[in-house]
């Protein structure tokens, strides 16, 4: 079965922390079969099963905000993401204001948010897994690193 | 005495220990400590992000480990710092006989609800001894 892998930052400072779990859980809730889910602080810090999943499987990395740790961590562990959504981008995007809402439980808008994003992630994972270039590339300014033939074959 | 102490939860995204170790480092900075935590990221961390490199070498440092393998922990061992606390969730909630089976990563049941009340007062209480502590003690007995 072929899978792709899921990493947001989850960090825990921020309210769009909070959004980029919610939408890897969405994610996964929506293509159980098709995803896995990568915790970024145990592949921070080596978690073989953890390090081997992150480079069995193409990669969509979802970062909350300006230090993009999600990708920072990838980087570091020498995998190239297939895919790399900031949050943010959607967030101005989709023009969805975040104030008011709390890190510890999302309100109405930051799960719009999370659920803007799980949309475009599942987009993306049904043409990777269709072998076709996601279409998000031509709406949206995100990383997309398709072209690369190793990242191809792990699918 | 130190000022703050810093709370540094490993927010596993893949096991209900994560999401009770994150829910409650947010109830113990928002409502039974505010002012005196501040809230390290272990991705910030490692990213070297100034801020949260500042938390750990600067304040006592609780760590709330919601994984066997300590990830919180390692992480600050990586910045040769002291870890005043190592709290390993799963534990405690073994030793106050609290089970979780109703919860998952993604959302907690009432056991869960009670898990992370439980874990917050816990970890409330070693903070108030960390910053009841003298200069260079706030290491032992913890």
């Amino acid at each position: 079965m072929k899978k792709v892998a899921i990493m947001p930052c989850n960090g825990v400072g921020r309210v769009v922390s909070t959004i980029t779990r919610e939408s890897a859980y969405k994610i996964h809730a929506l293509r159980p079969d098709a995803t896995i889910l990568i915790s970024s602080p145990d592949l921070a810090t080596d978690n073989p099963e953890t390090l081997l999943n992150a480079k069995k499987y193409p990669l969509i990395v979802i970062d909350g905000c300006k230090p993009r740790c999600g990708s920072n961590i990838v980087k570091a562990k020498g995998i190239k993401p297939i895919l790399e959504i900031y949050a943010p981008l959607v967030c101005a995007n989709k023009k969805i204001p975040l104030s008011g809402e709390t890190r510890v439980k999302l309100g109405l808008n930051g799960a719009w948010l999370a659920e803007a994003i799980t949309e475009i992630a599942v987009q993306a994972i049904d043409d990777l897994l269709s072998n076709k270039i996601p279409t998000i590339q031509k709406n949206l300014p995100f990383k997309i690193y398709m072209d690369n033939e190793e990242i191809l074959s792990r699918l | 005495m130190p000022e703050k102490v810093c709370i540094l939860p490993s927010s596993e995204l893949t096991t209900v220990f994560g999401k009770i170790g994150r829910q409650a480092s947010y109830v113990v900075c928002e409502d039974l400590k505010p002012g005196k935590i501040v809230l390290g990221c272990m991705p910030a961390l490692f990213s070297n992000v100034q801020e949260d490199v500042d938390f750990i070498t600067q304040y006592p440092v609780i760590t709330l480990e919601g994984h066997s393998m300590h990830h919180a922990a390692k992480l600050v061992k990586k910045y040769s710092q002291v870890i005043s606390a190592e709290i390993d969730i799963k534990n405690l909630l073994k030793e106050a006989d609290i089970e979780v089976l109703d919860s998952s990563p993604e959302k907690l049941g009432p056991n869960g609800e009670k898990a992370v009340k439980f874990l917050a007062e816990y970890t409330a209480k070693v903070v108030e001894r960390l910053l009841c502590s003298r200069p260079g003690l706030e290491h032992s007995n913890l």
